[in-house]
């Protein structure tokens, strides 16, 4: 479905150039949801914009069903971090927008079918009684929910998404998961999704990709032998939490604990008391 | 305990603030809640309005004061009812409605053409970086040139007719247009353009689709700063070289020391200048109410 091989990426040129992917390959299968967790500037969110076609790679290849990417395309639908709806069309027309592009477009109409999907979607989500409110009407949450319906409307191949819950509070967060599990058992979109919260990702995914800090490289791929029917109950239940510990653990082992241990170096040498304490 | 001492009292919005600040000095250094003063607070219609009236009376005050003093020669400040008595013989006269007519007829003719050029040139330099390249260097060039300094030039290329004076507007309003246009297409969160791409839109779909849509509100009130510096040059062109007009009366007032007359016509020019600035905001209001242009 997705073949990932050797990608890398840098910035800048010279005694400037910075490695923010070292040379990467990972697969994902059709219908699979995957997860893409690590620190801030670990290249997952590169990573994701490159799969989108919105960044160049600066070595190797992204195959989606065989066709290299070499753009962005339609096959595609991409979930940005912060509201990203067209702030003049009203819930309804924002999620239409894809069918009313020529590359989409088939005849001049009405589309039916496209207007019954909407209203499918429009009820999946939650929006029937906002569907002609104006984006600036809406919560975060909410917005969210339209730009997933958006992504969604044209059928993608695949879903990318980049921290879509990362700006919203923790009650809305969890009623978002809960309703992209739920979209997800419908639709079965082939799903990648980068958040750097370990819970979230383990909670949604299939498999959930370990980043190390930067340079960005894979250092576990996770597998999450939960099936796709999920509830919040789940979080607390032991086979859950030592999942998180074994992805938390990972983390650390390659990021915080050398920055932690210079800290508490830091503290005892000024203070003399204070000591961090490792999870 | 005493209650602060509030500059503004009789603006306050509602009830008088508790005067939390005068009993823990120590902690609260804020304003009261309702207080005018603190940052960013939102005023009352009713009070903007009253110190906006304020404003003008102020001004009003100082002209009589000044006229009444006896230290300046009355011809060169006339009085406020001497002017006012002015102004109600000018306004039966048709001078004063065909210069308004002319001068409204330039600007708008010069100020026009340069907005149908400015703003798809505009939006170009915005969004693809060759024309940024080829374009702004120069935009930004000639933007320096005082444009006064430009009216020999155009009267040696176009004569002393109508041309000279729209093309001092245009060159006036275009480069400053194009540059504001292209910033307003710039400020565009990118996600904006990066959603239409994933979604499947052509480069041409995004420009007209989510750009120049997204830009628009930001466009207009370009326009809406821009027509005033057309007011500004055609004045000034009038002043050079017409037969007719606004400026042009101005010169003719001050050659005969008629300086009733010429105020009249300042404040003439003041009330045009606010009255279409109102519109545009209005118009800009009701055109883009998706657009929060309380924030602005």
């Amino acid at each position: 479905m997705i073949t990932v091989h050797k990608l890398e990426k840098h910035y800048g040129e010279g005694a400037q150039r910075v490695l923010a992917l070292t040379p990467t390959d990972f697969n994902v299968g059709p219908g699979e949801f995957v997860s893409l967790v690590g620190p801030s500037g670990c290249g997952k969110t590169t990573c994701l914009f490159m799969l989108a076609g919105l960044e160049q790679p600066s070595a190797g290849t992204i195959r989606v069903n065989g066709v290299t990417v070499h753009g962005p395309g339609k096959d595609r639908g991409m979930v940005f971090q912060n509201y990203t709806l067209y702030p003049w069309l009203t819930v309804r027309e924002n999620i239409r927008f894809s069918q009313t592009l020529r590359a989409n477009r088939t005849n001049r109409g009405v589309d039916d079918s496209v207007e019954y999907r909407i209203n499918i979607l429009l009820h999946l989500m939650g929006l029937e009684d906002f569907a002609d409110a104006l984006p600036r009407q809406l919560s975060g949450g909410m917005q969210q929910r339209v730009a997933i319906a958006r992504a969604l409307l044209p059928k993608p191949e695949v879903l990318l998404m980049d921290e879509p819950f990362g700006a919203l509070d923790a009650q809305t967060r969890e009623e978002m998961q809960e309703l992209l599990l739920q979209i997800n058992r419908v639709e079965r979109t082939t799903t990648i999704f980068v958040t750097h919260d370990v819970e979230e990702a383990i909670y949604l995914s299939n498999r959930v990709l370990v980043f190390s800090p930067r340079p960005g490289a894979i250092i576990a791929d996770v597998n999450i032998p939960f099936g796709a029917e999920r509830t919040s109950d789940l979080k607390v239940e032991p086979a859950f939490i030592g999942l998180k510990q074994t992805v938390k653990q990972l983390l650390n082992k390659h990021g915080q604990r050398n920055r932690l241990s210079q800290l508490d170096r830091l503290t005892q040498s000024s203070v003399g008391k204070a000591k961090v304490k490792f999870i | 305990m005493s209650t602060p001492k509030l500059a503004l009292t009789a603006m306050k919005v509602e009830q008088p603030p508790v005067a939390y600040a005068a009993r823990r000095p120590d902690i609260d250094i804020g304003k009261p809640y309702h207080s005018v003063w603190r940052i960013r607070q939102t005023l009352p219609r009713r009070v903007h309005l009253s110190l906006a009236a304020a404003g003008f009376i102020t001004a009003f005050l100082a002209w009589w004061i000044t006229s009444f003093s006896g230290h300046f020669d009355p011809i060169f400040v006339p009085s406020p009812d001497v002017v006012a008595q002015t102004a109600i013989g000018l306004l039966q006269e048709s001078t004063l409605w065909s210069d308004i007519a002319t001068s409204f007829m330039r600007v708008i003719i010069g100020f026009v053409v340069s907005a149908i050029i400015a703003i798809p040139i505009g939006l170009f330099v915005g969004t693809f970086r060759p024309v940024e390249a080829l374009v702004q260097p120069f935009t930004e060039f000639v933007r320096y040139i005082p444009v006064p300094a430009l009216i020999p030039i155009l009267m040696v290329l176009f004569g002393i007719g109508e041309t000279p004076k729209w093309m001092l507007i245009f060159v006036g309003t275009y480069f400053q247009l194009v540059l504001m246009v292209a910033d307003e297409v710039r400020r565009i969160p990118l996600p904006l353009v990066q959603v239409a791409q994933t979604l499947g839109a052509s480069s041409s779909e995004i420009v007209h689709r989510v750009l120049w849509r997204a830009a628009m509100p930001g466009i207009f009130d370009a326009l809406r700063l821009c027509h005033g510096w057309a007011w500004t040059y055609v004045v000034v062109a009038e002043l050079v070289a017409a037969n007719e007009g606004l400026g042009f009366r101005i010169l003719k007032f001050s050659r005969f020391l008629q300086t009733p007359k010429i105020w009249v016509y300042l404040i003439l020019l003041g009330m045009i200048g606010l009255a279409l600035d109102i519109a545009f905001r209005r118009v800009n209001a009701r055109l883009f109410r998706w657009a929060d242009t309380t924030r602005r």
